[in-house]
């Protein structure tokens, strides 16, 4: 060891030697065994009180604090950097370093004091600026400290994760937008800015826990850097909205971008959870009329590129309006107006309140120009149109499969080891999820303003997206194909409501009822009754647990139905209309309520049988009500298919109640019966009766008809034109299966023959007995024959079914959807 | 009645609920029935009948399903194998022996019996023509019918799976007659629902063993996509 240089004073000799003992001592397993022998060497000369330098003191206390650093000594670390400041003090990384280790020993002021030496040494040190700025952070200082990130900022900190440190500081302090513009500082190097962009990111992810769903990005598609960067300032936007809206502790009722909760939260709870809240004490009650302006100047300002977020503006601007329309009743689920509504507010002022809502619809009126509720009702409208034109600006499918660890969902495929399944089922998923409370609170606005309408409306886009958001997983087709096809299931699922239109379509003799299923933490149905003269809505609350409904399907559907028929409290949350019964019922499910022949229920049964109703149809949406009548005239040109590999259709005795029935038939049996003959032949018939096996293809969300060779999905039915009308004598023509967590379920080959320009397509909603294949052929015909028209025969041939069987799975299998007038 | 020495699992009372399960699903325009088939993996015996030396020893397997709309289908056969020793493998090949190919229905039952061949002795399907007239061979045929044509009934189905065990019954005192004694005989009955239709080795290892002769048996679902 080199002994060389300026002589120690007595006063440090003896100092030193204590630390140097006490180091010894503690690090004795840290040292190398010349590092060992030079330190019991130099202890010996100072002992001694030979000669001993600064510099060969400064050596071992260097070495040491830097394997007490390493050790979690910070106290004797910190001791060993303030001797070696002493004998070095011109070095701004010692004293950098001495900083770190009274900072780790929560020595703060002597922190605070080294950082300020080695800052006054090295006044570019960004280390040393991020870290002070860190403790004066906690201590509160935060100008200080946001002015010390900046300085560490502008001299490109390369600490890792500094990006993300000082973002997640600086959004309690000042907000999301604030943050935004780091990532626009020209004093900035170019790297930094990128980093701050990427950690914004991901802080607002991070802020969608607890009920910030709205804050997810679209899923599933690759964006170009500009796209992030366009998107990033809306979702700042409506990151600074979420903090703007204070929580009171209690009990909570959150959605994060997966589930539902509800939790008892205490004030610590909040705190931890809304770390993005001021750190001062929890904000002030919102602003919201300012926060209106600010979604309306973003919207106003925002670029195409950005086109993934513009819903969740729209949708945040709606239900900040809603809180308006709500008045004080329960405000969950929607996170945005928590505590926008009286009683919930932390001042608990109500006079506040007042003001405040009268600030804002004086603010909706002057700059919208119109009420309260059509504000509300528009933004959720273009809300969901921006989601329509999102999704259908996918390109193709993605035909990617993911890996999974540990899930057990039933579209699983077991290869080896490797559980996989399809990307597109996780996108499907993940779209519907991301956007079921638009429809579900622009369906509250509509219950709050009274506009039976919107309900409609509302429920019409939601079905649409539904339905496009199955086609993800049509990834057998080429993307031209796909595009247009979900082009043609978006035509289906028209969401143009016209009530009066309607209304004067339903006439004297037909109601419309508009089903609607939600599930937060309980199920509730809901149902709207339209006639020619009013609409009435209801809705009911189903046990999740023991409702007779929801027992009945999770049970395992329609093989589990009672044998003697539907019971009546499965009807009951259905909210059918009640006297004076129609002679026409017009169906529009929604969800898991698609699986449920309503024509099955006991209230149904009793009207056909008194003979006041005759007619029960299913609609896709409620914009259908109004489409082409059924046709004029009878089937001149008709198309019977048959197809069994087993023998166990009895298609032959299919083909013969057909023939009985008339007209010019032509017959495409057994291996003749392939798919491509099916297209050909489809164009140039009226109507084409289906005796073959269907099933559903739960990989695919399409149902499908089991031919010669190959299967007939609904992307062939939508390739070209269809006869008038439709009978699939075979399984599950209509495809109501769900697909995992959704919420509506499969396209059907019924909504594919809907959309390619069918009027009536009739087809079985489970299993199809044979039994009741054959005499469902027999009786249906005959009816026809004697001038009932589709929707009739059907009704009336599962009445005489009846008399041979209570029990619905054989006589309830077929359900008739379409056109309804003749 | 014949007695079986060893019965295997599916012999046995289906519920009501099981039977309402398989008659609602017995017969649906749902994907087409699956194709089966039934192999013996191998057969062992260990007492051939004789005190001394070889003997030819016959296998007769009876495979009785509900078939297709025209009524109860039978697939009867017999195999010979001449000069068996006690302790020989039967020489069935590497692929297995053939035992039953088709698409069953509504129930699927299999009789299986080892005996001492007696020359003359008609084979399996000669005898079945004999039994094809007896009371539970006509019931059967008119129960399967009924199934195939009419509204499925639970009670009918149950009827017809009883049914079966009958005609296996009637088959085996039909060829103890003619053969005199039986090395080992075997049964079991599946359903589609409650099941699978067997599909899979039986036993999941090892070799069953009933009286003198220990085999092992699969039952094979074709993919025909």
């Amino acid at each position: 060891m080199n002994h060389s240089g300026s002589q120690l004073t007595s006063s440090q000799r003896r100092r030193f030697l204590l630390l140097l003992d006490l180091a010894a001592t503690k690090l004795r397993d840290a040292l190398s065994q010349t590092e060992s022998s030079d330190l019991a060497e130099l202890r010996r000369r100072l002992r001694a009180r030979k000669k001993g330098t600064d510099a060969a003191v400064a050596i071992s206390l260097w070495l040491l604090s830097a394997r007490a650093a390493e050790r979690g000594h910070s106290d004797l670390a910190a001791h060993l950097y303030q001797g070696l400041v002493e004998v070095v003090p011109g070095e701004a990384d010692f004293w950098y370093n001495l900083g770190n280790q009274w900072a780790r020993s929560g020595e703060k002021d002597r922190a605070l004091r080294a950082y300020d030496e080695a800052l006054r040494l090295n006044p570019t040190f960004a280390w040393a600026l991020f870290n002070r700025g860190c403790l004066l952070y906690d201590r509160k200082a935060y100008e200080a400290a946001v002015s010390d990130f900046l300085d560490a900022a502008r001299h490109g900190c390369d600490l890792e994760q500094f990006a993300y440190s000082v973002v997640r500081r600086l959004v309690p302090l000042r907000g999301f937008v604030t943050a935004l513009d780091m990532v626009s500082d020209p004093s900035l190097p170019e790297r930094m800015r990128g980093q701050f962009a990427r950690a914004l990111g991901e802080v607002i992810d991070e802020a969608r826990a607890l009920d910030g769903w709205f804050l997810s990005r679209w899923p599933g598609t690759a964006r170009a850097d500009h796209d992030h960067a366009a998107t990033l300032v809306l979702r700042a936007v409506l990151a600074d909205v979420l903090r703007d809206s204070p929580r009171a502790p209690g009990l909570f009722f959150g959605r994060d971008h997966e589930r539902y909760d509800v939790r008892e939260l205490d004030e610590s709870d909040l705190r931890e959870s809304l770390w993005y809240f001021p750190p001062e004490g929890p904000p002030a009650p919102p602003d919201r009329t300012e926060q209106l302006a600010t979604l309306r100047e973003t919207l106003a300002t925002s670029t195409l590129t950005a086109s993934e977020t513009t819903w969740a503006l729209h949708y945040a601007s709606g239900a900040i309006a809603l809180s308006l329309l709500m008045d004080g009743a329960n405000d969950w689920p929607t996170p945005v107006l928590r505590l926008a509504v009286p009683g919930r507010t932390v001042d608990g002022g109500r006079r506040a309140d007042e003001e405040a809502r009268a600030g804002l619809e004086e603010w909706i009126s002057s700059n919208d120009g119109t009420s309260v509720a059509d504000f509300t009702l528009g933004h959720f409208r273009s809300a969901s149109d921006a989601l329509t034109t999102l999704i259908l600006s996918h390109r193709e499918p993605d035909r990617d499969v993911i890996m999974l660890m540990g899930d057990d969902g039933p579209l699983l495929t077991d290869q080896g080891d490797v559980v996989t399944r399809p990307a597109s089922l996780h996108l499907a998923q993940a779209l519907w999820w991301h956007v079921e409370p638009v429809y579900r609170e622009w369906v509250l606005a509509a219950a709050y303003t009274g506009r039976a309408e919107e309900r409609l409306a509302a429920l019409c886009h939601a079905r649409r997206f539904n339905a496009l958001a199955a086609t993800e997983l049509w990834s057998p087709l080429a993307p031209e194909r796909w595009r247009r096809y979900r082009a043609q299931i978006a035509a289906l699922h028209d969401a143009h409501i016209c009530l009066a239109d309607i209304q004067a379509a339903l006439g004297e003799e037909a109601a419309l009822v508009d089903q609607y299923t939600y599930e937060v933490f309980g199920e509730s149905i809901s149902g709207l009754t339209l006639t020619s003269r009013d609409s009435v809505v209801k809705t009911h609350e189903v046990n999740v647990i023991g409702g007779e409904l929801r027992a009945l399907f999770d049970a395992g559907m329609a093989s589990l139905f009672p044998a003697a028929g539907l019971p009546p409290a499965v009807g009951q949350p259905l909210l059918l209309p009640s006297e004076p019964i129609p002679k026409t019922l017009l169906i529009v499910p929604y969800g898991y309520l698609r699986k449920i022949p309503v024509h099955g229920l006991p209230l149904v049964l009793q009207a056909v049988d008194d003979g006041t109703l005759e007619r029960i149809v299913y609609l896709p949406t409620a914009s259908f009500a109004g489409r082409p009548r059924l046709p004029a005239t009878r089937p001149r040109r008709i198309l019977f298919i048959g197809h069994d590999p087993a023998g166990d259709i009895d298609y032959a005795h299919d083909l013969a109640a057909l023939r009985a029935y008339g007209g010019d038939v032509t017959a495409v049996l057994g291996q003749e019966a392939t798919c491509s003959r099916v297209q050909a032949e489809l164009p140039h018939h009226d109507l084409v009766h289906f005796a073959c096996h269907g099933d559903m293809d739960a990989h695919l969300a399409a149902g499908y008809l089991s031919l010669a060779g190959g299967r007939l999905y609904p992307w062939d039915v939508l390739e070209g034109a269809v006869p008038e009308t439709v009978v699939m004598n075979s399984c599950l023509g209509i495809s109501t299966e769900r697909f995992e967590a959704t919420s509506d379920g499969a396209v059907g080959l019924h909504d594919a023959f809907l959309a390619a320009g069918a009027r009536s397509v009739i087809g079985s909603m489970w299993a199809l007995p044979e039994w009741t294949g054959r005499a469902f052929a027999d009786i249906f015909y005959r009816r026809l024959a004697a001038g009932e028209d589709s929707p009739q025969a059907v009704t009336s041939t599962q009445r005489e079914l009846r008399s041979f069987t209570k029990d619905p799975f054989y006589w309830a299998a077929h359900a008739c959807f379409g056109a309804w007038r003749s | 009645m014949a007695e079986w020495m060893i019965d295997g699992p599916g012999i046995a009372l289906p519920s009501d609920a099981v039977l309402l399960d398989e008659a609602r699903h017995g017969a649906v325009r749902r994907t087409p029935r699956p194709r089966l088939a039934i192999r013996l993996l191998e057969m062992v015996v260990h007492e051939n009948g004789r005190w001394f030396g070889e003997s030819h020893v016959r296998l007769d397997v009876l495979v009785v399903h509900g078939g297709s709309a025209s009524g109860t289908e039978y697939a009867p056969q017999t195999f010979a194998f001449p000069r068996v020793a006690d302790g020989d493998r039967l020489p069935i090949g590497q692929g297995g022996l053939l035992l039953f190919h088709g698409r069953p229905k509504w129930f699927l039952s299999m009789f299986v019996a080892l005996s001492r061949d007696v020359p003359g002795a008609p084979g399996l399907p000669a005898l079945l023509n004999d039994i094809a007239a007896s009371d539970p061979a006509v019931e059967l045929q008119a129960q399967a019918l009924s199934l195939a044509t009419g509204l499925p009934d639970p009670d009918i189905l149950g009827l017809a799976v009883q049914g079966t065990w009958a005609v296996g019954g009637a088959a085996l005192a039909r060829l103890t007659m003619e053969t005199r004694s039986t090395i080992g005989v075997y049964r079991d009955s599946w359903l589609r629902g409650r099941d699978s239709w067997g599909v899979g080795r039986h036993p999941h290892e090892g070799l069953l063993r009933a009286k003198d002769v220990s085999f092992a048996f699969e039952i094979i679902e074709e993919n025909e996509e």
